[in-house]
């Protein structure tokens, strides 16, 4: 078959954003129509509460005591227009008859500028007005606002879907809210100023003034909710890991991270969520309580999770959706439980979402119309509503008991209105009379937060019985510190060794909020007991947010942590400090440092030590019993220090050259680059010889000692060198010494390669240098070059932005690869368009995608299976138009998702380095390059940083396509995530597999060991990665038949990951013609195979006949019915 | 370095309005001598951002000053210190300070009235030295800049609020002494002083949170806020002059301090960028308001 490459035309003229295309396509704007498209979940059904004209795009929805919806809306949104009037609304919406639709709507206050939050208490109303937090009051009783105050202001608004957004009340009586990761912002309140850059979850007490940064972290944070324990839990609308459990001091992902390491959410893959419920109440069947409800705006769903403690924190599973639709304008936003005990969705419905892709005037957006949706529970009573400003007292205290979240959130608000003296006698008697329920201590605690009268002397916080009320004791108590006032420490102390690690964990973060050296010492403590992902966390921080106030005690021998070792190198470690280098090194010493922590305490030295620290790592790593994890960690740490820092003991480096000839490849390679970094010119004759047997680390090290001797050893190598990787390293080394000089021999030998092998390392080379890509691309003019040898340079070149341009230009022509299409006329995009739907065929496109010359699946992942380097294409073709898909594969830096973009770094050494900013701290920049390595560059080498709009996706990709191939792959694009068949249906599917690359010899090992040694990990078997189709299905053609000895059969394997042990089931669609192991017992294939596995990660290997069957292999691992079990596929690359 | 923002700076300030006459330096005593054609910009942290929202420490300049012709631009900025931290948006404090130096360099002030202090008070007596630095490299700047004259005015007095508020009475013994070293900062460079903190002395003025003032606390503030800068008030004040002012501000505000920053001129700016000169527009609107404030103000 004939196959012509799909070039696109250039067109002349430029091209208009991606506005007003696919015009026709607007979903229709009838309320009915889209109520149409509605799955619900069974049992459920939907109404519509409110629409056009009482309410236009709703952003956050609120009720107040007396059972009225406010709503902040905004057709603003995106960007106001010089000339435009800033006139977004609050709206409070009434169902007066209380028949489930609202039938009176009243403007609260017009006037605002993109309003984001809203919250009505305090006889007012808070309200998120882009840079302030606002307090609008009505005071003469006609339903508007008629006085204003700023509360709080220096909130940033560097992108309107990131500004100060989503208050919630806590059950603490505090008021919470977001802001994302683009905003910074600062703030003065009366106890100093408060700054948050990036994204984040503020906590304000609006009767004291204090404003503090609660949580840190996560992309577009939207959506908290409190459980009935006062855990809280958080959404976010880009990032994509489900449900966060978010407690006090939790840091998720920030762009750049601003610790060194942060939490994950509990769903990794999900689509991105907005708002965040929790179902409580009388109305919904016991079923649905406590289950979590957030809105996939982006794929038109309303999502579903169960959650169940598992360890210190929480597991979380998704359940089917409330509601799934197709209607492409409908927007789920926000979700809250209404005063009836019905489910109430904001849909802020417009086809067009987020305002960095499509022009923030473009006419497709909807600003006239938004809808209120009501879910009810067929066939159930509804929650009472009680009036509370009729109720006594003693009355309300009973409201407390109620089994609606609201309901004892605006009681607690009643309470304070009414500025009862005695509340905690009133309680305490309560408590004492009936033995109430720890339930009612909560919120007896709680009560006391929000009307500020809880001491810490108060029996409510140590009469606490059982873990979880405990546990939010402990919390009120840190709490009481944060707020300037003493908290119970004795409650604090004595929960650190809690036999429940939720209570463990509350006490670490509530001594981190005591801020006292004994108490760190206390916290310690936590070690001796199970550590979890939470707790290592947890104390983490604790540690290294109190470094200033016991480093200087422990130096000091104020506190000693008992001597426990495990305690003390886990806290100098967390403070990360250089007055810890000196006690770190002496536990190395002393042998105390497990091997496992080795590597990253030595690091710490490296990169923290003085002179005087460094010459006793060389004195540890030098003593000739050391073991070689020591010597190479020591090592790999002091030329860490000598090239990023300048720093090197003061004598002694004489004493690496015994390991130069070491047998071991990996000391030898630490030693010689050691020598190099050192200059340690009396290493050189022994770096020759390795040299020469084609070592690649000495060759660096040779170049990194320098001089003329360098050069002409390193140009006769290069020369004289019998492979092809021996003459590439060696021509990489002699780059690094003379760029210029050997540009003209680096041409020769690119243009005489017969393959790509060889050539990725000498573009990297001229690459890593500011002026390398104009030096090559001079020596490469008018120079011929395979397609495959340019094609490696054009791909190494377009991650290092505007400056290789010329570079790549060169490699294009030398390498006679097809141009790339560059602007197509709204015309040409507009066919396109057109053919894809007509066309376009969403199957075919996902083979496509599968290839794996295209590398789709090596940088993305669908649904956390997959690639990491780029975005997660999990919702792509439900978030994005087509249009948008089109020039991103064509043209990857014109449209570059948040987070994506490339950093470039120039080091004061004349070094470069490119790729997506991982993190930055006061000490070092990491980068994470297009093949995934992360790189650390010392803050101090920095010569420059610029954020390139330039994407780590090489251009050109899809130039190999023909037409209708491209065609096809954008139609499977369009279609992710979207209500069929490419959306992710299951998240107990295992959909990352491996697949076998045996040795050549590996025929002997199956005659050995039999096929067992399939299920084995062993040197003779590499694996590299496969996926199964969006749909859960590994085609079989997929799987290689090998050669298995006598036999031959496709071998796969998967991972499980259980982090909650009990009975589960792995699910097998057609366990026909296949062998199956666990681990590495062989069990007995079948439909449903019952396993008890320990906690922990398992392999699952299979072998399949060719013979036996056809179907594509499909598994499922899951909980067995009625078990606490807690099974997760294992995702990523 | 920084090449990106220091071009935004340019892009979202290159307008100059014509009469930027060189200033010489402000007499550091007698009444404030402000003139016709003067531009004087309002610089420093919550304090001077929120009057851009009320607007009666303007009025009451411009009402003193009727008939003259002189315009305000408040580039007051929450939290900010004289290391124009609030300015940095995604960079260092460096990058911030950058930002200023070149709003100003662009917009050519004939006087700056700045008023920093607030935050770094909370700093204590430790801070000081610090605070003082970053004063005078500020000031350096400005001066190189803009060769406006410069006015430093001391932070206002903290406010007692009733418990569970925090009891402000250390903290306004840091704000006095925060106010002394102005004062001393401004005699060493021979600058005129307008102390506010002394002026508003210990009459109390009412306030969100004891540090930042509600509307009616600002009307309370412009006695003091005249008297330190030797201002007398105007017999008269047309009632409509504040909402124009007010007005004023809020069109300034989208000009120099536009929302979606990142796509209009920040890392995103390949996607949105198209939509930067727009805030141009707001210009013209902003004219419009000042020849309506000056039409009220025809004179004596």
């Amino acid at each position: 078959m004939k196959k012509t490459s799909f070039v696109l035309l250039s067109a002349a003229f430029t091209l208009p954003a991606p506005a007003q295309r696919d015009l026709k396509e607007l979903p229709p704007v009838d309320a009915a129509a889209e109520k149409a498209t509605f799955q619900m979940a069974p049992g459920l059904e939907i109404n519509l509460f409110a629409q056009e004209p009482l309410i236009a795009k709703p952003i956050q929805m609120a009720w107040d005591e007396k059972g009225r919806l406010w709503v902040a809306s905004s057709a603003i949104y995106p960007h106001i227009k010089p000339g435009q009037t800033q006139a977004d609304k609050i709206v409070i919406l009434e169902d007066t008859n209380r028949d489930g639709t609202a039938d009176k709507s009243t403007v609260f206050y017009e006037g605002l500028l993109i309003p984001t939050g809203i919250l009505p208490g305090d006889g007012g109303a808070y309200v998120a007005n882009s840079t302030e937090l606002l307090f609008m009051k009505d005071t003469n009783g006609d339903g508007r606002a008629d006085q204003t105050k700023v509360l709080l202001s220096g909130f940033g608004t560097e992108d309107t879907h990131h500004i100060l957004h989503s208050i919630k009340r806590g059950p603490d009586g505090c008021l919470y809210f977001a802001q994302s990761v683009y905003i910074h912002s600062r703030i003065e309140t009366p106890y100093g100023v408060r700054e948050l850059r990036g994204s984040g979850w503020w906590q304000y007490r609006p009767e004291t003034g204090r404003l503090e940064v609660y949580s840190m972290g996560q992309v577009n944070p939207w959506g908290m909710v409190w459980d009935q324990w006062g855990q809280t839990f958080t959404t976010d609308g880009a990032y994509g890991e489900g449900i966060n459990y978010t407690f006090p001091g939790a840091t998720f992902l920030c762009l750049p991270n601003q610790l060194p390491r942060i939490l994950k959410g509990m769903n990794p893959g999900q689509p991105k969520q907005a708002g965040l419920e929790i179902i409580s109440g009388r109305h919904f069947p016991d079923a649905w309580q406590g289950h979590m409800i957030t809105n996939d705006f982006r794929g038109h769903r309303v999502n579903h999770f169960a959650l169940k403690t598992e360890g210190s924190g929480f597991s979380s599973q998704q359940l089917e959706d409330v509601v799934a639709s197709t209607h492409g304008s409908f927007r789920p936003v926000d979700t809250r439980m209404g005063p009836d005990g019905a489910l109430y969705l904001a849909d802020w419905f417009n086809p067009i979402i987020q305002h960095g892709e499509v022009d923030f005037h473009d006419a497709r957006r909807d600003r006239e119309h938004g809808r209120i949706w009501r879910i009810t529970a067929k066939g159930r009573a509804l929650s009472p509503q009680p009036d509370y400003a009729k109720l006594g007292v003693a009355e309300l205290l009973e409201q407390l008991k109620a089994p609606e979240d609201w309901i004892r959130i605006e009681t607690k608000q009643e309470l304070k209105r009414r500025k009862v003296a005695d509340l905690e006698k009133q309680v305490l008697t309560r408590v004492k009379a009936s033995g109430t329920s720890p339930n009612f201590v909560k919120e007896a605690i709680g009560l006391l937060e929000t009307t500020r009268q809880l001491t810490a002397a108060s029996p409510l916080l140590t009469t606490a019985a059982g873990d979880e009320l405990q546990a939010y004791a402990v919390r009120a108590s840190g709490q009481l510190f944060r707020e300037g006032q003493p908290g119970n420490a004795d409650l604090i102390l004595r929960s650190v060794s809690s036999p429940s690690a939720r209570v463990r964990l509350e006490a670490v973060h509530a001594l981190r909020l005591m801020k006292d050296a004994k108490g760190l010492e206390q916290a310690l403590l936590v070690l001796n007991a199970p550590m979890d992902e939470n707790l290592d966390f947890a104390l983490w921080l604790t540690c290294r947010e109190l470094a200033e106030l016991w480093l200087p005690a422990f130096q000091k021998g104020e506190i000693t942590f008992g001597g426990n070792v495990t305690q003390i190198a886990f806290a100098l470690k967390a403070a990360d400090r250089p007055e810890a280098v000196g006690a770190l090194l002496q536990l190395v010493q002393n042998g105390k440092i497990p091997e496992a922590n080795l590597t990253e305490a030595l690091a710490l030295a490296g990169s923290l030590g003085t002179p005087e620290d460094l010459t006793k790592l060389l004195d540890l790593a030098s003593a000739s019993q050391a073991a070689p994890g020591l010597v190479l960690a020591g090592y790999n740490a002091l030329a860490v220090a000598a090239s990023q820092r300048q720093i090197k003991p003061a004598g002694g480096a004489d004493r690496i050259l015994l390991r130069l000839d070491q047998a071991d490849s990996n000391l030898r390679a630490a030693a010689a680059r050691l020598a190099g970094a050192w200059k340690l010119e009396a290493a050189r004759p022994a770096l020759e010889a390795q040299a020469k047997a084609g070592d690649g680390a000495a060759m660096n090290a040779i170049a990194a000692l320098g001089g003329d001797a360098a050069k002409s050893f390193l140009t006769t190598l290069a020369a004289s060198a019998p492979q092809v990787a021996g003459k590439a390293a060696a021509l990489a080394a002699l780059v690094s010494l003379d760029a210029s000089g050997s540009a003209g021999r680096v041409a020769e030998f690119l243009s005489g390669l017969p393959d790509a092998n060889g050539a990725a390392v000498v573009f990297e080379a001229y690459l890593a240098r500011k002026e390398g890509p104009g030096l090559l691309a001079d020596a490469l003019r008018n120079k011929t070059l395979r397609g495959e040898v340019a094609s490696a340079g054009v791909q190494k070149a377009g991650a290092r932005g505007a400056d290789a341009k010329g570079l790549i230009e060169v490699l294009t022509v030398a390498g006679g690869l097809q141009p790339v299409g560059v602007g197509m006329s709204p015309e040409e995009m507009s066919r396109m368009m057109t053919e894809v739907k007509e066309k376009g065929d969403a199957a075919r496109g996902e083979l496509i995608y599968r290839r794996q010359a295209l590398l789709c699946q090596s940088c993305h992942a669908i649904g956390a299976v997959g690639g990491i380097v780029g975005p997660d294409l999990l919702s792509i073709g439900a978030s994005a138009p087509v249009d948008y898909i089109i020039d991103s594969l064509l043209e990857p830096s014109k449209k570059i998702k948040e987070g994506y973009a490339t950093t470039v770094v120039n080091t004061k050494a004349g070094g470069v380095f490119s790729g997506f900013l991982v993190r930055e701290d006061a000490r070092e920049v990491l980068l994470r390059d297009a093949a995934g390595t992360t790189q650390s560059i010392p803050v101090a080498e920095v010569a420059s940083k610029q954020n390139l709009p330039a994407s780590l996706m090489p251009p050109g990709l899809t130039a190999g396509l023909r037409r209708d191939e491209f065609l096809d792959l954008v139609r499977f694009m369009s279609e992710l995530g979207k209500e069929g068949k490419y959306k992710v249906q299951s998240d107990s599917l295992i959909r990352r597999w491996r697949l076998p690359q045996p040795a050549p010899d590996f025929g002997q090992t199956i005659n050995r060991e039999g096929l067992r040694a399939l299920a084995v990990e062993q040197p003779g078997l590499a694996w590299i990665p496969a996926y199964s189709r969006v749909d859960g299905d590994l085609p079989l053609a997929e799987i290689p038949l090998i050669k298995l000895y006598q036999v031959e059969g496709r071998v796969v394997q998967g991972e499980i990951d259980i982090t909650t042990a009990g009975p589960m089931v792995l699910k097998i669609a057609d366990p026909a013609g296949m062998k199956l192991w666990v681990d590495d017992k062989e069990i007995q294939p079948a439909a449903l195979v019952p396993l008890d596995l320990p906690v922990g990660k398992h392999r699952i290997t299979v072998l399949l006949d060719p013979a036996a069957r056809q179907t594509p292999l499909r598994m499922e691992a899951e909980a067995a019915a009625g078990s606490n079990a807690r099974v997760v596929p294992v995702g990523g690359v | 370095m920084h090449r990106s923002l220091l071009s935004l700076s340019a892009a979202l300030l290159c307008w100059s309005h014509g009469s930027a006459a060189l200033a010489a330096p402000l007499a550091v005593d007698g009444p404030l001598p402000l003139k016709s054609g003067d531009l004087v910009v309002l610089l420093g942290d919550t304090f001077i951002e929120r009057d851009g929202n009320y607007g009666y420490l303007e009025t009451a300049l411009t009402a003193a000053y009727a008939g003259q012709n002189i315009r305000f631009r408040n580039l007051g900025w929450s939290g900010d210190t004289p290391r124009a931290e609030s300015r940095a948006y995604f960079g260092p404090p460096a990058e911030g300070f950058d930002r200023l130096k070149q709003q100003l360099a662009n917009l050519k002030p004939t006087v700056v009235i700045s008023c920093y202090g607030a935050v770094d008070a909370f700093k204590g007596e430790a801070g000081r030295e610090d605070f003082l630095k970053s004063y005078r490299t500020l000031l350096g700047m400005i001066q190189e800049t803009s060769q406006a004259g410069v006015v430093l005015m001391s932070p206002p007095a903290a406010q007692a609020l009733p418990a569970p508020f925090p009891d402000m009475t250390a903290h306004n013994k840091d704000r006095a002494a925060t106010s002394q070293a102005i004062a001393g900062l401004a005699s060493e460079r021979g600058l005129r002083f307008a102390d506010l903190f002394s002026a508003m002395g210990n009459t109390p003025v009412d306030s969100e949170n004891g540090v930042t003032f509600t509307a009616s606390g600002y009307a309370a503030i412009v006695p003091a806020f005249l008297k330190a800068l030797q201002v007398a008030p105007a017999a008269r004040v047309p009632d409509q002059l504040r909402p124009l002012v007010v007005e004023k501000n809020l069109l300034y505000f989208y000009r120099w301090r536009p929302q979606n920053e990142i796509y209009l001129f920040g890392s995103r700016k390949h996607e949105q960028g198209n939509n930067a000169s727009e805030v141009q527009l707001f210009e013209p609107l902003v004219t419009e308001k000042e020849t309506a404030i000056h039409a009220l103000l025809p004179g004596k």
